[in-house]
């Protein structure tokens, strides 16, 4: 049976090397993690890969864990560390042209099922609107707006994670979803030129 | 017809935006800006937008990843084996050591590193059909040796590689 237990606890109870704690551990962070990376990243398969070796380098990072930060934002640094590798990589990687001006994130989430997006706006696909839109907003816009808006961190804990001044997560913020503004009223607009006969014409 | 009213605020006016957007401010600077929202269409405006915007995101549910139910305690289920060849390049390079070995296995083996590092002594690991145990106190006994099947599933080779390694360096701390 699974005691509801802070989570110093379960990380001290963790690094004794209780087995069962592993297990909750796991249990209990398994799920915003693999939010974290799958919004930041958008692939499912690479987000999971992420989730994983985050709670690798957590287990056998947890020792030296001192309690300097809430936990879940100490994880939360090992999980966008590794999303920035994966995008690191995507945008190195010799045998997939990318042209310079595409962003691999955005590339990702065009590349699983290729799908307009009037086909989803005519679908109200809400889910799949706003992961496309999302990859339009420069790195560090989205991760503040994730971190905000999907995870709750204050502007505090965003700037630790992130390593930048308060004043900037707010800007961030602030542009992110001016963006996110303009983006949305641009997709939310189509729909209404593009319903009807019209829109086959265009395909 | 386009609105000329423009915003009059006279401090950083990004920053009480995002501040009374999200709640994140003393009562004093709140009352500030809602004291000047009352009398600005302009903010007034855009505090709707973003709100508009923040409703829209909250519908994006990410989707469940793929399990494997096999190894339930840990759900985010094993990485199968896959051999080097079939990786895409783009695939991105956990640590090198883990990359054929199932999530629970990788797990284990972590587990074992943080035995290690916290100065914890005598692990034992063994694998058996119901799955992965994990024990103190095995010094005494004989060290688990691969298994006949080692050779279907390299994991299985690598873990137990890992297991007499960590095995010899635990030893090695406690016999100084
Ligand atoms: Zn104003």
């Amino acid at each position: 049976m699974l005691t509801t237990s802070t989570d110093e606890e379960l990380v001290a109870r963790c690094i004794r090397g209780d087995r069962d704690s592993f297990n909750e551990f796991i249990l209990r962070w398994e799920r915003p993690i693999y939010a974290l990376a799958y919004r930041t990243i958008g692939r499912k398969d690479d987000a999971r890969d992420v989730c994983q070796e985050t709670f690798l380098r957590a287990f056998r990072a947890l020792p030296g864990f001192r309690g300097q930060a809430k936990f879940l934002s100490w994880l939360y640094r090992i999980t966008l560390n590794l999303c920035r590798d994966w995008i690191r990589r995507q945008r190195r990687a010799p045998f997939v042209s990318v042209p310079e001006d595409v962003d691999p994130v955005e590339l990702a989430a065009a590349a699983e099922p290729s799908e307009g997006i009037e086909d989803l706006v005519a679908r109200r696909d809400l889910t799949r609107i706003v992961e496309r839109v999302m990859t339009r907003l420069p790195d560090e816009q989205r991760t503040a707006i994730i971190l905000k808006e999907y995870h709750g961190l204050t502007f505090q804990e965003i700037a630790d994670l992130m390593g930048c001044p308060l004043s900037t997560v707010k800007t961030r913020l602030y542009q992110g979803l001016a963006v996110l503004r303009r983006e949305l009223a641009k997709v939310q607009d189509a729909p209404a030129s593009g319903s009807g006969p019209a829109r086959r014409e265009r395909v | 017809m386009t609105n000329h009213v423009t915003c009059t605020y006279p401090g950083d006016r990004e920053g009480a935006i995002i501040d009374y957007l999200y709640g994140e401010t003393d009562a004093a600077d709140r009352n500030v800006f809602e004291r000047h929202i009352v009398g600005c269409a302009v903010c007034r405006a855009e505090l709707d937008e973003y709100r508009g915007v923040q409703r829209t995101l909250s519908r994006w549910a990410p989707p469940e990843p793929d399990r494997t139910p096999e190894f339930s305690p840990l759900l985010t289920g094993p990485r199968l084996a896959v051999p080097k060849a079939d990786l895409p390049a783009s695939s991105p390079a956990p640590t090198p050591r883990f990359v054929a070995m199932p999530i629970w296995a990788r797990v284990a083996a972590a587990v074992l590193c943080v035995g290690v590092g916290a100065g914890a002594a005598n692990f034992r690991v063994t694998y058996s059909p119901e799955g992965l145990t994990m024990r103190t106190g095995w010094l005494s006994d004989a060290p688990p040796s691969p298994a006949s099947s080692a050779s279907q599933q390299p994991w299985r080779t690598e873990l137990a590689a890992m297991a007499d390694e960590l095995r010899r360096e635990m030893q090695s701390r406690n016999t100084p």
